[in-house]
């Protein structure tokens, strides 16, 4: 499981967090890459095209973008 | 300025498809320009720096499974950051330096040149593979070359990048390998897929003749030719 406290606690980045040391060996392997689809495969995937435009607020795109790949709190 | 959404947590099984289709969809029908590079700037801020890579891994899935029209929305948007100067940037250690709160010795990077330096400069995050590097920068710079103007834009900035020898970000075999990349990429084929596989190909290129010659750039070398003040000897 990544989050945002924990790999910034891990690189350094903007102090937001404390320190979660449990996670350091997975990423010092370079699994950070792994964690983030950097796999260097070919997966299967469909073609994305414009989709018709949904309405929704710059907010609402932004909420919907983060469910995607985050969960919150 | 927008802030990191606290507490946010990768999904085991994240819905890249999905992330890139909101993606293309704010590109293409926020009703301005504007609307659309400030909606991506502020997307980016949202995650953070840590999680800077799973933005960018958006970006590179619309590069690699982006239609030409998804992606032409997307470049369209970069061109106007490419200008404003907000192209949506990342942090990566400086050379020579880890991730470490205490020194902050990070420096702000768009897309291709975080992606180039964490192949060539890993810092504490670990490496990012050859394999990876390969699949995941091409997808990018085919994105960006969906623009003409996009393209020529990034060039200038990859050229600048390299020419920059005190911004203290790249090692000197880097910035030459950058340099490479720019130089193959302002002058490949206009068609977006091969001007990315020449573009990678000749950083890979340059990146791998400075390794050969690396051991010319490690710190023995450097103190050999180095001249004590006169008080010193």
């Amino acid at each position: 499981m990544v989050t945002s406290s924990s790999l910034s606690s891990l690189t350094g980045l903007a102090g937001l967090a404390p320190r979660t040391d449990a996670l350091r060996p997975a990423l010092d392997n370079g699994d950070t890459a792994r964690l983030f689809g950097y796999t260097g495969s070919d997966a299967v995937a469909r073609t994305f095209s414009v989709p018709p435009f949904s309405g929704d607020t710059p907010a609402q795109l932004q909420s919907r973008f983060i469910d995607c790949l985050f969960t919150r709190g | 300025m927008a802030q990191p959404i606290p507490d946010l947590t990768l999904r085991d099984q994240p819905d890249w498809a999905g992330a890139a289709e909101v993606l293309i969809e704010g590109c293409a029908h926020l009703p301005s320009r504007e609307d659309r590079v400030r909606w991506m700037e502020r997307l980016c801020l949202s995650l953070g720096d840590a999680l800077y890579p799973a933005f960018l891994q958006v970006l590179c899935r619309i590069g690699e499974h982006g239609n030409p029209q998804a992606q032409a929305a997307v470049a369209d948007t970069l061109v106007l950051a490419l200008q404003s100067g907000r192209l949506p940037s990342g942090r990566h250690a400086a050379w020579g330096a880890q991730w470490d709160a205490s020194v902050r010795a990070t420096r702000t990077m768009g897309p291709i040149e975080y992606l180039c330096a964490w192949f060539a400069q890993p810092d504490g995050r670990g490496t990012l593979g050859a394999v990876a590097f390969d699949q995941a920068a091409r997808a990018l710079v085919g994105l960006v070359s969906h623009s003409e103007a996009a393209r020529r834009l990034y060039c200038a900035k990859l050229y600048s990048v390299a020419d920059d020898p005190l911004d203290g970000a790249w090692t000197r075999s880097s910035r030459h390998a950058l340099q490479a990349m720019a130089l193959s990429w302002s002058q490949a084929d206009p068609e977006p897929y091969r001007a990315a596989t020449q573009a990678v190909e000749a950083f890979m290129a340059a990146s791998r003749h400075g390794e050969q010659s690396a051991p010319a750039a490690t710190v023995g070398a450097l103190a050999q030719g180095w001249i004590p003040p006169a008080s010193w000897r």
